[in-house]
């Protein structure tokens, strides 16, 4: 009986355990982690360039579209 | 059954495809096939229902496939089978020009771009990933692809920087051989290799001090600690910025290229105008009679004799050892959009030998043979007197990979062959027309033989004897 409830004891500290403890990754021997780890330190800097780079293409289109309406106005007047 | 036992008996997995649980490449019959495994189920469902596979097809930058119903070497893990489009050669990163390799690095990051575009996202992003297809990389590996989960770091990204980035960078700010590295290193140039490689100016780099130096250290910082993954996530516009810089990386790298001995080759030899227009002419006249489908032309510098056949539309393989001579080559291939001809970088007395596991996942050059035709142009000279290989050794190993040889012999007379004496003795008297046609006349019968107008050269016809 003892035993038994041992048993279901151990088991569900076990269950408990794998749920609630964090996913963990080796990388002894596998180089994976490294190259996660530094996408993620990278990340958020090159998210942010990135974003920046792409808002500044949609604004010099948009001064580009400006720019060529007001010289097309210039030639119209001579 | 019978006959389903008869196909498996044909059928045979190919040696090189077992490291992707997704599924496997296999021949049978003559053909080349993929199975799709149960575990690739969502992944393969999603790339052809998305518009993932029409997009990345019609843009040239995924293999086509159609679906076929064929008895299976593993039905356990069957899903699927495919039978992707068939390509008439493969090669390797090794033996691909710096330009060659380049554009294989921005194919995979433009088809990684267009993935996300359809929630999906590259599984690996490895060289041996991308063949030549009518002249342009395109992804052969159909299972590459798996569904995009928002807050993973993108998994093929060290692969990347291995197998592109590295070896490119190596090659431009070092020196252009560097991608024989491949060779040695399965799975592309190890990142603290290349990082201790790389002159000190790459620091100064942003892209190349992250992707290269400081990825490099992390690699060795993590080696052996354990880190809970889930917790550090890479958002959406973090991995767009990542192959934003790694496309502006390799775009900025720029092939180094020196005068080698062979990039301006034809301006500095022997033949006068008659005599190239000549030669030029049998050649073609030549390659008429014997009609093949496909060529290998060896020694062919930038490519002048191997666009003869390849004009004919004859399926061209046209090798050289000089990497520029090979970049030359190709950028013209690009340049006139030629689908029938590769470039290759293979060095005749060096040839790529199988390599990966059992020495059987990166075929030899001899096992993507045989060849229909071969030319032998101005070579055969240099393999003697330059590499001190006798005759009948040439002789013995063209016969192994081809019926058919354009051949030229140059004289000891010629001038090109005075120039390799001179830094050299001649220990070879037995380097003559007659020992020539001896040496060959074994394995092969001299269909045709015709010396070269003003010229001390003479071109050959060959038949292999066996067949």
């Amino acid at each position: 009986m003892n035993y038994v409830k041992l048993l279901m004891t151990l088991l569900a500290l076990f269950i408990l355990f794998s749920v609630i403890y964090p996913r963990e990754v080796h990388a002894y021997i596998d180089p994976g982690t490294g190259s996660m780890m530094v996408q993620v330190l990278i990340g958020v800097l090159v998210g942010v360039l990135f974003a920046l780079k792409m808002s500044w293409k949609r604004i010099k289109t948009f001064f580009k579209g400006l720019f060529s309406n007001g010289s097309k106005n210039e030639k119209s007047e001579e | 059954m019978a006959q389903r036992m008869k196909n498996l008996k044909n059928s045979q997995v190919i040696p090189s495809s077992f490291r992707d649980p997704s599924g496997f490449l296999f021949e049978q019959g003559g053909a080349l096939y993929r199975q799709v495994n149960t575990t690739y189920r969502a992944n393969y469902d999603h790339l052809m229902n998305s518009g993932l596979y029409e997009a990345l097809t019609a843009a040239g930058l995924l293999i086509s496939h159609e679906e076929v119903n064929i008895a299976s070497p593993r039905p356990a893990s069957i899903y699927k089978i495919i039978k992707p489009e068939s390509l008439p050669f493969i090669s390797y990163p090794y033996e691909w020009c710096f330009s060659q390799l380049k554009d294989s690095a921005l194919s995979t990051l433009r088809i990684q771009k267009i993935c996300l575009d359809f929630g999906m996202s590259l599984k690996d992003s490895s060289a041996y990933n991308i063949q030549f297809r009518k002249g342009k990389p395109v992804l052969i590996d159909t299972l590459s692809f798996e569904k995009y989960r928002e807050g993973q770091p993108w998994v093929a990204y060290r692969q990347f920087c291995q197998h592109f980035l590295a070896p490119l960078a190596l090659m431009s700010h070092k020196d252009i051989s560097l991608n024989q590295l491949f060779r040695i290193y399965i799975d592309g140039v190890p990142l603290d290799l290349a990082s201790s490689l790389l002159p000190a100016r790459t620091r100064f780099s942003v892209p190349l001090l992250s992707h290269i130096h400081l990825h490099a250290r992390s690699q060795k910082h993590f080696a052996d600690k354990t880190v809970n993954i889930s917790r550090h996530k890479l958002r959406r516009f973090g991995l767009l910025g990542i192959i934003d810089s790694l496309e502006t990386a390799i775009r900025k790298l720029q092939r180094r290229l020196h005068g080698t001995e062979w990039a301006d080759y034809y301006e500095d030899t022997n033949y006068s105008l008659d005599a190239f227009e000549h030669k030029k002419q049998l050649v073609s006249e030549f390659l008429d009679r014997v009609n093949p489908k496909t060529a290998w032309d060896f020694g062919a510098n930038v490519g002048i004799f191997s666009r003869i056949a390849s004009a004919k539309g004859i399926l061209t393989n046209s090798f050289d050892n000089d990497p520029v001579a090979v970049e030359k080559n190709y950028l013209e291939c690009v340049a006139r959009g030629e689908t029938n001809i590769l470039p290759l970088l293979v060095d005749l007395c060096n040839p790529s030998p199988g390599i990966g596991w059992q020495n059987r996942e990166r075929m030899s050059l001899a096992e993507r043979g045989p060849v229909d035709a071969i030319l032998a142009l101005a070579i055969v000279h240099h393999l003697t007197i330059s590499n001190n290989v006798p005759l009948n050794k040439i002789a013995s190993f063209l016969s192994t990979i081809s019926n058919w040889l354009i051949v030229e012999f140059v004289p000891k007379s010629d001038s090109q062959v005075q120039r390799l004496l001179t830094t050299r003795e001649d220990t070879f008297p037995d380097y003559t027309q007659q020992a020539f046609e001896h040496g060959f006349g074994e394995l092969f019968t001299i269909e045709s033989c015709i010396r070269i107008k003003e010229s001390e050269r003479t071109l050959y016809l060959m038949r292999g004897k066996k067949g």
